[in-house]
């Protein structure tokens, strides 16, 4: 009898809820998708929100409605009803959570498993080495053999799997690029692995998101006055040609460095 | 002259200086024998004075009064209650071993802490209205939200509920008083020592790592990074010492007929948070010791020269702090099973639901700390196993949250300011539980960890959690505690506008850290500037309303109507004594003879005071 | 005022459980001591048995030498308890002279100790490793330590006749207190100087 009275409103409050978790869906605000992992992550994120406006929808209007419903009057000495419980709807609210951590559980892990590509990156894609140091980046293209200096922008390919190597050479620092839905940190004293496809051409913003001391508020390329550069993400022919050219860049330095060598020497 | 001897604050002054300046030249003594280079180390000898000083004062306040007579053979008499009661404002500032003095004096000194908190949350809120820098420097911003979060969690929110617990639950047992009341008292007197060493940072540089203080960083920051350690392991041993206390208390000094399952809920959170503080807060005072070491002694612990694991350190200091979190909010899930059912006229649905739910949070809490460094380079392997364990830490929190949703239905609601509290904290709570959902799924995490996201998550439970159930437990007890009413009006205005403030506040943070705002910077992209401003300004609203709360406090503490014994209608024991309650509690031992929530039982009660005799009577009154 | 106070003070029996309130604080403090050893013991886990980083110069760790230390230890926890043994019997210089003993053995592993330290190859500022190594040994010497004081204090008090056959959980504690210390250190011992892998062979 009583769940006579709660079943309409539960219903209610799942369509209520539901409204809730369309406007929320409706007005999500992200950053753009830039890579291949990101449109997997943001249905993750659709599903939350589907979810969790339902079940936000339901607490406050049980609650709200409850507390109408059930209010006291001005020196009321009424007591509520003498109820301790009731089995039943206990296991329903235990078991309609679980259904959804058992969702929740599904999703994350398929994500997680399908979206690493590090070892197709290792294969075929680049291999990228990223040192954080107080305060920038540094990139080394390990297939290619080039080892960019300080305050260098990280050039990559569209479209291929980049494996990344992180570590640091003094604090911890989070490599994050919120375009491309992707983070990792680099530590001192070991090598992270990281994969993504990027899968946008254009310039993405790079944040340093670990606390790393003074200069953290700056290692992020979309503060005003920022040194640190953007990501490029460039077309596989442009990168070909930005590879020669750094290439022929680093064996021009290092001839010039040869010849003061030798000049001084001689 | 007499007073400097006698154990009291003015004591504490000479005792701690002395203990201080001894340990010093030990140290340097030890030094010079040592044949350590230079004999005069400063930072070494700095060190060696606060945590001397530490003991000094606690020497001087009265913790060892007691005990060393003992020692060399002298009769102690168990019932010398001389340190026992408070009798004149005066008391609050002695050591005093009466749970309740006791109580009052950690919930008064920690809310003092709460303010400053939020006053450094002020600051750099200030700084944040507008992109650009306007008020503080990189270096004080990161000093300001370290001390913020610092103080904030560990000698705020951990500590309060100890005091709400100290103040209530003999009350709740029935019994006299805690189980060792000079360890209570000496847990107490430890946190205005770990407060005074964190605050003092700033003499030397403050510390500038987060609350989270992880190695390498914090080999770097100056010295005001060893206090913030030594601070944290202080403030760890006292919230250790309570919650020995409350076990023992809980376990043994149950009043006749208070079975376990006649406990208050309350009784029931803070046996499992104690529990959690037994096993879990070592691990933080390891943490930081280690580090410390690193910093003071030159081991090689967390550094890239010696071979260290940064990494380790973040398994030791997430294997206390994220048990911690459920420290911080189990006691207040007890406040609220007290407040909702007795404001709402109605039994707590599903007792024994709840009742084992706080233990499941516990017991699943362990197992969870790896979610925190998802993206921090831990053993891929460990990743999917704790997504599994922190996503089933919803479902006995769903438990609660249901049961209290089914204690409001069919009750009678009166909308006291405690139950509206208690209210909100449901729904500021369940926004907080599900972002917290949301974090626990890797790749999501992975997407946006250290963003503005997460601080939106960890206020809505701490604030919108924790901070709602510890105003909600204020204004329940506060006739208990005072004898006099609270101003409804001035509560109910405290109400809204901190529920609504802190929805504007915390809510847009989402946006922001989806957006790409990470934490722990002064300055942000342009993007963000109006939705900002919109946060600080909230947020000097959310500020303003606790004085609100302050002026309701004090103002009623003195001219409040005479609020009575029972002016909740409550079953559980405290309500059956006077407000405030006798300084011994119980005239005479009560018994109790039923559940604690047996609303809309024809004159159920839960337990009561067999009549005590009647010369007896007349003196409690006195 | 006080005698006033004194006198209001009820009488309160608790619900009884008949356990013993002052030794359980003491022992469930001691799972927290437990704890404290727990962090040390994660970290040396995570190097040693993870990382697999051994000591610095791939130093020998003396197990043999060590195990002489382990047994003192060990015997002094038997000496403690024939002091509640003594004390049953109402026997107090018994009382003491087990206290006596257990103390000198205790000062004895701790002297070892030291010497221990001093013959080492290496410093607690000698890599990561090092610094476990004399962290977990010296946390375990400082309990130690500690309970020397304790086991003083105990004599102190055995001299002024106060302990009963009825009424000694002061006594009780403190040998509870060193069992603890005891135990932690057949623990230290085997997964420091025992286990497989961690004693490297002499080169
Ligand atoms: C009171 C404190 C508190 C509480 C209670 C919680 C509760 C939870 N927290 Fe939170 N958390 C913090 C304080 C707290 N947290 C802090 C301070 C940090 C940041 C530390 C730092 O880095 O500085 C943090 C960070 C944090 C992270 C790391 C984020 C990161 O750094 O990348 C994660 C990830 O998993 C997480 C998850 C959770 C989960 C799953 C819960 C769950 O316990 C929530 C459970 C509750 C509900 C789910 C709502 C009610 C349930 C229902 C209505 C039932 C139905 C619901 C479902 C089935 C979904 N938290
Ligand atoms: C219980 C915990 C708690 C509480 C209550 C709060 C309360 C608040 N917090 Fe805090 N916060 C943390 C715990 C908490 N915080 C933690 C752990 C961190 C992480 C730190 C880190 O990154 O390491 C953090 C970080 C943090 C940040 C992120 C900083 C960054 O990453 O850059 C921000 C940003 O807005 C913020 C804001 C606020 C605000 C506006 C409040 C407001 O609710 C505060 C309201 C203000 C008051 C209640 C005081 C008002 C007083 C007066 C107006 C005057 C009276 C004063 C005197 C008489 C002295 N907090
Ligand atoms: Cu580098 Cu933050
Ligand atoms: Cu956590």
């Amino acid at each position: 009898m009583k769940n006579l009275k709660v079943l309409p409103l539960a219903i209610i409050g799942t369509v209520i809820g539901a409204v809730i978790s369309v406007i929320l869906i409706v007005t999500r605000t992200l950053p753009m998708q830039a890579s291949e992992q990101a449109a997997n992550i943001d249905y993750l994120y659709i599903f939350f929100l589907a979810f969790s406006g339902i079940i936000f929808g339901i607490v406050t209007l049980f609650l709200l409605v409850g507390v109408y419903r059930f209010r006291a009057r001005p020196n009321d000495q009424r007591e509520g009803k003498n109820v301790h419980g009731n089995t039943g709807l206990e296991i329903l609210w235990t078991a309609i959570p679980f259904v959804i951590v058992v969702a929740c559980v599904i999703g994350g892990w398929y994500v997680l498993a399908k979206d690493d590509v590090y070892a197709a990156g290792e294969k075929s894609g680049q291999k990228i080495h990223i040192i954080g140091y107080q305060f920038g980046w540094k990139f080394d293209y390990m297939n290619e053999e080039i080892a960019l200096k300080e305050e260098a922008e990280l050039v990559v390919p569209v479209g291929q799997p980049i494996a990344f190597e992180l570590t640091s050479n003094d604090v911890m620092h989070a490599f994050w690029v919120p375009d491309w839905r992707f983070q990792m940190s680099t530590l001192p004293t070991q090598t992270n692995y990281a994969s993504v496809t990027p899968s946008k051409i254009g310039t993405f913003d790079v944040v340093c998101a670990y606390l790393c001391g003074v200069g953290h508020t700056g290692m992020n390329s979309a503060v005003e006055g920022s040194i640190i550069p953007q990501v490029r993400v460039v077309s596989q022919a442009d990168f070909d040609k930005w590879v020669a050219e750094r290439k022929a860049a680093l064996a021009q330095e290092a001839e010039q460095a040869d010849q003061t060598t030798t000049a001084e020497a001689a | 002259m007499t007073t400097a001897l006698k154990p009291n604050l003015a004591r504490c002054i000479w005792t701690s200086a002395l203990f201080a300046v001894l340990a010093m030249l030990v140290a340097a003594a030890v030094r010079q024998i040592l044949g350590m280079d230079p004999v005069v180390q400063w930072s070494t000898l700095v060190v060696v004075a606060y945590i001397f000083g530490a003991v000094g004062f606690i020497v001087g306040i009265g913790g060892f009064d007691y005990w060393w007579p003992w020692i060399i053979g002298k009769d102690i008499d168990p019932h010398d209650h001389s340190q026992h009661g408070a009798y004149s404002w005066r008391d609050y500032f002695k050591f005093n071993t009466d749970h309740k003095v006791i109580g009052i004096q950690y919930i008064v000194f920690t809310f003092i802490m709460f303010l400053i908190g939020g006053m450094f949350a002020m600051i750099f809120r200030a700084e944040l209205a507008n992109p650009g820098y306007q008020v503080l420097s990189d270096e004080q911003y990161n000093a300001l939200i370290s001390q913020h979060g610092v103080i904030m969690i560990f000698v705020f929110l951990v500590p309060v509920f100890a005091g709400i617990g100290n103040y209530v639950i003999p009350l709740m047992l029935g019994a006299p008083d805690m189980a060792f009341p000079r360890v209570n008292a000496v847990s107490f007197w430890l946190l205005p020592i770990a407060s005074f060493t964190l605050l003092s940072s700033f003499a030397f540089g403050s510390f500038d790592t987060g609350w989270t203080g992880y190695p390498t960083l914090s080999e770097q920051s100056p010295f005001g990074g060893t206090l913030f350690q030594i601070g944290v392991i202080i403030a760890g041993s006292s919230s250790i010492a309570t919650a020995v206390n409350f076990l023992v208390t809980i376990v043994t000094m149950r009043a006749p007929g208070m079975t376990l399952f006649r406990m208050p809920l309350l009784v029931w959170a803070n046996l499992a948070t104690s529990a959690l503080v037994v096993a879990a807060t070592p691990f933080v005072a390891g943490a930081m010791f280690m580090a410390m070491f690193d910093r003071e002694m030159g081991t090689n612990f967390f550094t890239i020269a010696g071979g260290g694991s940064a990494i380790a350190y973040q398994h030791i200091f997430w294997f206390y702090s994220h048990p911690a979190v459920y420290i911080m909010v189990l006691p207040g899930f007890g406040i609220i099973s007290e407040v909702i059912a007795t404001h709402s006229r109605k039994p707590v649905f599903g007792y024994r639901a709840v009742a084992f739910s706080s233990a499941g949070i516990a017991v699943l809490g362990f197992s969870v700390w790896a979610h925190h460094m998802f993206a921090s380079g831990m053993a891929s392997w460990l990743r999917v196993p704790i997504m599994i364990s922190t996503l089933l830490i919803a479902i006995p929190t769903g438990i609660k949250i249901f049961s209290w949703l089914g204690t409001v239905w069919d009750g009678v609601v009166r909308l006291t300011t405690a139950n509206l509290f208690a209210l909100g904290f449901i729904i500021a709570f369940t926004i907080g539980g599900l972002s917290g959902v949301m974090l626990a799924v890797v790749p999501f995490d992975v997407s946006i960890t250290n963003s503005y996201f997460i601080v939106a998550h960890f206020h809505y439970v701490l604030f919108g959690g924790s901070i709602l159930t510890i105003f909600a437990g204020f204004y329940h007890w506060f006739p208990k505690v005072t004898g006099r009413m609270y101003n409804e009006r001035l509560g109910r205005l405290h109400f809204w506008i901190v529920f609504i403030a802190l929805n504007v506040t915390f809510f847009p943070m989402h946006y922001q850290g989806l957006m790409g705002m990470p934490r722990r910077v002064a300055d942000y992209a342009p993007e963000f500037g109006w939705s900002n401003t919109l946060i600080s300004v909230a947020s000097f609203a959310l500020g303003a309303s606790t004085l609100i709360f302050v002026y309701n406090m004090i103002h009623s503490a003195r001219h409040g109507k005479p609020a009575g014994a029972n002016p909740w209608g409550g079953l559980t024991l405290e309500w059956l004594l006077s407000s405030p309650p006798p300084v011994f509690n119980f005239p005479v031992t009560p018994r109790v003879i039923g559940g604690p929530y047996r609303f809309g039982e024809e004159g159920a009660r839960h337990a009561i005071i067999p009549e005590p005799e009647p010369a007896e009577t007349e003196k409690v009154g006195a | 005022m006080s005698a006033a106070v004194e006198h209001n003070a009820p009488e309160v029996q608790p619900y009884r459980t008949g356990l013993n309130p002052n030794l359980m604080g003491l022992i469930i403090f001691l799972v927290s001591e437990l704890a404290l050893f727990g962090a040390f013991f994660m970290y040396y886990g995570h190097m040693r048995f993870i990382g697999k980083v051994d000591y610095p110069g791939a130093f020998h760790i003396p197990a043999n030498e060590t195990s002489i230390n382990t047994l003192i230890l060990v015997l002094s926890s038997f000496t403690a308890e024939f002091a509640l043994l003594a004390l049953l019997k109402r026997h107090n210089a018994g009382v003491f002279f087990s206290l006596l003993a257990t103390f000198i053995l205790g000062s004895i592993f701790l002297g070892l100790q030291v010497h221990e330290y001093m013959i080492l190859g290496f410093t607690p500022q000698d890599t990561a490793v090092g610094s476990i190594f004399f962290s977990l040994t010296g946390l375990h010497g400082l309990h130690v330590f500690v309970g020397l004081v304790l086991l003083l204090l105990a004599m102190i008090r055995t001299c002024t006749h106060k302990w009963t056959p009825e009424k000694h959980t002061g006594l009780l504690g403190i040998s509870v207190y060193w069992h603890f210390v005891d135990i932690v250190w057949v623990i230290l011992f085997t997964v420091v100087y025992c286990l497989p892998g961690t004693v490297t062979a002499p080169a």
